[in-house]
């Protein structure tokens, strides 16, 4: 048994090695050291980072093209209802879906994140400003849409329901 | 139990978990970056998640290698590292979904299905699977089947 024990560990141990190598040598490797994580989903509430903006006041930001709506909650909950415009960006998103949200800011001078709370919004919101293109020269205002939908919908705001299509495509490559 | 039936089960353990695993180490290898955030969403020490996703798609590689294509002693060692590996996926994702947390599994690397309870099931028997691969798996005999004790009770 202990023979087995050691090369077990020989085999987590070459394994390791040769994931490290084959990362070093890929060019899109991870970067260890300057890696950010896209959300803290559910970690709890946050009381510093990005600025908490009234239904209200976000109201009057919506029809402006250089704004973005980004809804957080679970594919089900968008499905449901959100915020007219809204695009939806979970907090399990990644890959391609997180590029693709990523992407869309481009061009953006405010982003207006909400969850089912404002808390909830909170860690995506920090999150999402911390994976910025620092080379932007004018990087988007992230603010957190406070009362999250529940006030939105409550103070009667415009809401649009229906699933959008990449959450599709995404409920349907999922096995 | 019938050691033709035991040799079959044990092989077709190996085929199954062997095979698995080099599909899920060669899944997570196509999206470093959206496996390190598949990793970190699980929210158990986050800053570990780029080595994780870093090392884990090769371990993955060679285990399923060892239980495949390997002489014995380095199946069973592949069985214990599997039993390893699937035990800490089993607390992970048995973490996650006692937390409620709304993540995908990134069992097969981006775009997998959302952590459960069935997903905690999934893992579980994958743990049995290779516990009882390594008290299956037993060494090819060297000596040829004519030669073998049961089959020359005269000698007894």
């Amino acid at each position: 048994m202990p023979g087995v024990l050691v090369r077990a560990a020989f085999l987590l141990l070459a394994g390791s090695l040769g994931g490290a190598a084959i990362n070093a040598v890929r060019p899109d490797g991870v970067g260890v050291r300057g890696f950010v994580a896209s959300s803290t989903c559910g970690a709890g509430p946050e009381r510093v980072g990005p600025r908490v903006l009234g239904p209200n006041a976000a109201l009057t930001l919506c029809g402006d093209p250089g704004v973005l709506v980004a809804d957080v909650r679970s594919a089900a909950r968008f499905a449901e209802g959100h915020v007219a415009g809204a695009i939806h960006l979970p907090c399990r998103a990644s890959g391609d879906a997180l590029g693709g949200a990523l992407a869309k800011l481009a061009g953006k001078h405010t982003v207006i994140v909400y969850g089912d709370s404002t808390d909830e919004a909170r860690p995506v919101a920090a999150s999402l400003a911390q994976r910025l293109d620092p080379g932007a020269a004018v990087p988007p205002d992230i603010v957190v849409l406070e009362g999250g939908f529940r006030a939105w919908d409550q103070a009667g705001l415009a809401c649009s329901s229906g699933p959008c299509p990449e959450c599709q495509e995404r409920l349907g490559s999922e096995p | 139990m019938n050691p033709k039936v035991v040799r079959i089960i044990g092989l077709s353990l190996r085929l199954a978990l062997g095979g698995l695993l080099l599909f899920a180490g060669v899944s997570k290898l196509r999206d470093p970056a959206g496996f390190s955030q598949e990793i970190a969403n699980y929210q158990l020490m986050p800053e570990l998640a780029p080595y994780v996703a870093v090392t884990l798609p090769a371990i993955e590689l060679l285990v399923g290698g060892a239980l495949l294509f390997s002489p014995w002693r380095w199946r069973q060692a592949g069985a214990v590292s599997a039993a390893l590996l699937l035990g800490v996926f089993l607390v992970a994702v048995g973490s996650a979904v006692a937390r409620g947390l709304d993540i995908t599994c990134g069992c097969f690397g981006t775009g997998t299905s959302p952590v459960s309870w069935w997903t905690v099931l999934r893992n579980l028997g994958l743990v049995a699977a290779a516990v009882l691969l390594l008290r299956l798996d037993r060494p090819k005999s060297t000596r040829p089947e004519a030669t073998r004790p049961a089959e020359e009770p005269e000698r007894r």
